[in-house]
């Protein structure tokens, strides 16, 4: 490395800038490695806080129409899925468990709602996956899902027993997410 | 049988990945015992990962054409009812497949550029394969590790789920490998950088390796750039062309300190000046690729569609990232000294002073787009609040630079180097100033207000008046030397000046484009109203007669068509079809507006909700000159490939620097 032209000059002065040059990208990581970390799937939601809202609607597969009051009594878990939702097969296993433990304590209830699909799609799927052992709701024009603010699915909404909405989740739910919502709802997870 | 298939593209990953480290060991195992050959069979390594990975990229699209769902990723992005041609772009439908696109341009940059370098530089050979095989292993343990696109599923299911229908799109087909190849590209300057610092020189020869590099995957940015923007502008439905987005923004990111690398360069070629700083552009500019590729894949940016992301690609890609980073400024950082030279500023009023402000410019921007597109990003992380910083920061904070730059554009090509003075500078602005002067003045006449405005009618005529000056006192002196006519003159000197005339014209196009984006965001007419049949109304001086209703059906989608007669004055036009498009199989609706595009400007017309009764509301949009934006980036591509085209660089190395590139290290 001997060259004439290419003497190297003094850097005395100088050595801020390295540290910044490393800093910086430095940071940048590590704001990355935490937004790694953060939870992407809780998401604001003007409902929460908010009572229920009311929803009546054609139960799928036929029978009583499936209803939802803030004076239902139950803390309730709403779940929207629909056949054409690739996530919704993540979380299916989870919330079959969840609606099976509903019927054998009856401290809770679960609620599905059918989101912009067709019944035929829907059934399949259902045949599919297994069904919910629970009712669900034909949402056919998403007219439910807008007054929830539902905006991609699977969403989750976890309503305590005085009608109140106390979470939204979004995206598939595990089991570990549920048992932390189910807490909030005062119902042992 | 064709599930064999899919194995082998698997097998093909893997004996990549295997060769990948067989080159970086060999490489530098080569330079320090002094071993030609081993460095010899790394350079062959990393051609036959171009092969192999060709053949991965062919099983996964194969896949695709025989529907073969045994796939994970076929059932995932395609059905039988999707078009051939979707099915063959499927590859980079989503994740496994674009990061294995991704994969293949980075082994042909790779393949290119030891083969094309191995005589010219010899002796950064080494460092270079070493960079090259270490960036093809990072990717390749993503693609094999935590994202294959190999995957099968038993038993295959009968039919497969959908492509994106976005992506269903002519532009969009494009836009993502133009995008990748923007990217990727900007690794071969980065693999020199190393090698300079490692060698501790960067020397005329280093210039000639980066510039064409950075010049063609600035070429690809820009132009993936522009097809995603024009996509927008007639897909998306708002007749917007850009929303400074966090995924737009990462893409301008390396697009705005290339564009910087590509400038500085220029004065290390002639006055040996920049040297350290433009191998911190060059590692910076991958880097910033790099976080674009992270930002989009890692699901950090929320996105609508981005559920089912693996937090461990997202960990995987950041480590990645980090590495690459840290790393690079690292060694940067360490060596940068050796780099330094006598060389200095001559004057505040030169080339180089110009070229320095260019630079001060484009890193500018560069930060503001970074700080605005990371800001939400940490507040997010330590305050748990949710906001989006939108258009008016960036269009407030930014604009008035690219103002700047546009002005600097009008002085930087023919300021002369080392110093220049005050009477000079006077002498060449002269003209192009009074005429400047004049249009700005009718400008405001026609109703331009605003200082950004104007400054910005300023900065693009002084841009074309001072390219004219400049070029047009060329040919005289050039005519009068050789006696020939003014026309043969100016090919003359553009033939033997390829990269200056070729930057010139790039210059011209970008003015052009930002006369497009200019007038067509200040004139921009709009109007929404609610139609029945024979309905008429008026926008841009069309006159628009609503028909009515119709369903249409294509092959895996329905639209709502609505039929639209265009009258100009008492002339027909024919008519315009707008169209909202559903995809059952993915429940998704597009929009497909209806465009009648002349130079003069844009008719475009979008269909809303139907009122019932045959009736429905009308959107129609007049963008005065907007499809210059996009006639401008063509002139820039003319003027980026007849810069490209110069080859007389080689003849030059081939003495001084190459000699210098042998004795130095």
């Amino acid at each position: 490395m001997s060259d004439v032209s290419d003497t190297a000059r003094p850097a005395a002065g100088r050595r801020w800038w390295r540290s910044a040059a490393l800093a910086l990208p430095a940071a940048l990581m590590i704001l990355f490695g935490f937004s790694l970390g953060r939870d992407s799937s809780v998401l604001p939601s003007a409902l929460v806080g908010k009572p229920v809202p009311a929803v009546e609607l054609a139960r799928l597969g036929g029978g009583d129409p499936v209803r939802l009051s803030a004076d239902g009594g139950t803390p309730t878990i709403v779940n929207f899925w629909a056949s054409w939702c690739g996530a919704c097969r993540t979380e299916h296993g989870v919330l079959v468990e969840l609606g099976v433990r509903a019927g054998e304590t009856g401290g809770m209830r679960l609620v599905g709602i059918n989101h912009r699909d067709g019944e035929s799609n829907a059934n399949r799927f259902l045949a599919e996956q297994g069904a919910f052992p629970y009712p669900s709701a034909i949402d056919r024009d998403g007219r439910t899902g807008v007054e929830f603010g539902v905006y991609g699915l699977p969403e989750t909404f976890f309503i305590a027993a005085d009608g109140t909405v106390m979470a939204r989740h979004v995206g598939p739910l595990s089991r570990e997410q549920a048992g932390t919502y189910l807490q909030q709802l005062g119902v042992s997870p | 049988m064709s599930g064999s298939l899919i194995e082998l593209g698997m097998v093909a990953s893997v004996l990549a990945l295997i060769l990948t480290v067989v080159a970086a060991v060999l490489a530098l195992a080569g330079e320090r015992l002094a071993r030609p050959a081993y460095v010899h069979v790394a350079r062959q390594a990393l051609i036959a990962n171009f092969a192999l990975i060709t053949l991965a990229c062919f099983t996964v699209v194969w896949s695709f054409v025989q529907n073969d769902f045994s796939v994970a990723y076929v059932t995932q992005n395609s059905n039988t009812r999707l078009p051939l041609i979707f099915r063959l772009t499927a590859l980079w439908g989503a994740h496994e497949g674009s990061l294995l696109l991704w994969m293949w341009f980075l082994t042909i940059y790779s393949a290119l550029a030891v083969i094309w370098h191995w005589e010219t530089h010899p002796r950064s050979m080494p460092y270079v394969i070493a960079t090259l095989a270490a960036v093809q292993f990072g990717f390749l343990s993503l693609i094999v590790f935590l994202s294959s696109p190999f995957t099968e599923l038993i038993p295959p299911p009968p039919e497969g789920r959908e492509l994106n229908p976005l992506l269903q799109d002519p532009g969009l087909i494009i836009h993502p490998p133009l995008l990748y190849l923007g990217y990727v590209g900007f690794v071969v300057p980065f693999a020199f950088a190393i090698a300079a610092l490692v060698r501790g020189t960067a020397g005329a020869e280093w210039v000639v390796a980066v510039r064409r590099w950075t010049l063609f995957a600035w070429l690809s940015l820009t132009s993936g750039i522009m097809v995603g923007g024009y996509w927008a502008y007639y897909e998306l439905g708002w007749g917007g062309y850009w929303a400074w987005d966090p995924v737009e923004n990462a893409s301008l990111l390396p697009w705005l300190t290339g564009t910087a690398l590509l400038h500085s360069v220029m004065a290390q070629e002639k006055r040996n000046l920049f040297r350290g700083w433009n191998t911190s552009l060059a590692i910076s500019t991958f880097a910033l690729s790099l976080l674009g590729t992270f930002l989009v894949r890692s699901g950090v940016l929320t996105s609508v569609h981005s559920f089912a992301v693996d937090p461990w690609r997202g960990m995987y890609l950041l480590v990645f990232l980090a590495v690459v980073t840290l790393g690079g400024f690292g060694l940067l950082i360490a060596r940068v000294d050796t780099l330094r030279t006598a060389a200095k500023l001559d004057g505040t009023l030169s080339r180089e002073a110009a070229l320095l402000f260019n630079n001060v410019f484009f890193i500018v921007t560069a930060a503001t787009v970074l700080v605005g597109t990371l800001y939400p990003l940490a507040v997010e992380v330590f305050t748990g609040v949710k906001l989006t910083i939108a258009a008016p920061y960036f269009n407030t904070v930014v604009l008035p630079i690219f103002v700047a730059i546009v002005i600097l554009m009008s002085l930087g090509p023919v300021i002369p180097w080392r110093k220049a003075n005050g009477k000079q500078i006077i002498g060449f602005l002269k003209v192009p100033a009074a005429i400047t002067a004049g249009l700005v003045v009718l400008a405001g006449i026609f109703g331009v207000r605003g200082v950004v405005p104007l400054a910005a009618v300023a900065g693009m005529v002084l841009v074309i008046s001072s390219i004219g000056a400049d070029v047009g006192r060329a040919v005289v002196n050039r005519s009068a030397v050789s006696g020939k006519s003014y026309l043969s003159s100016l090919l003359w000197l553009a033939l033997w000046n390829r990269r200056r005339y070729g930057g010139l014209v790039v210059h011209i196009g970008v003015v052009i484009v930002a006369f497009g984006i200019l007038a067509s965001g200040l004139f921009v007419e709009t109007k929404t109203v609610a139609l029945g049949p024979n309905d008429r109304f008026e926008v841009g001086g069309y006159t628009l007669t609503f028909k009515g209703l119709q369903t249409v059906d294509g092959p895996n989608w329905v639209a709502r068509q609505a039929d639209i007669e265009v009258h100009d004055g008492d002339k027909s036009l024919g008519l315009i079809h707008p169209q909202r498009r559903n995809y059952p199989r993915s429940d998704m609706v597009t929009t497909e507006s209806a465009i009648r595009t002349t130079f003069a400007g844009d008719l475009y017309v979008v269909i809303g909700d139907e009122l019932g009764e045959g009736r429905a509301s009308i959107r129609g949009y007049y963008f005065p000159l907007i499809i210059w934006i996009w006639v401008g980036w063509l002139v820039i591509i003319a003027g980026s490939l007849f810069s490209m085209s110069q080859r007389r660089e080689k003849a030059r190395i081939a003495s001084p620097a190459a000699r210098e590139e042998a004795v130095r290290s």
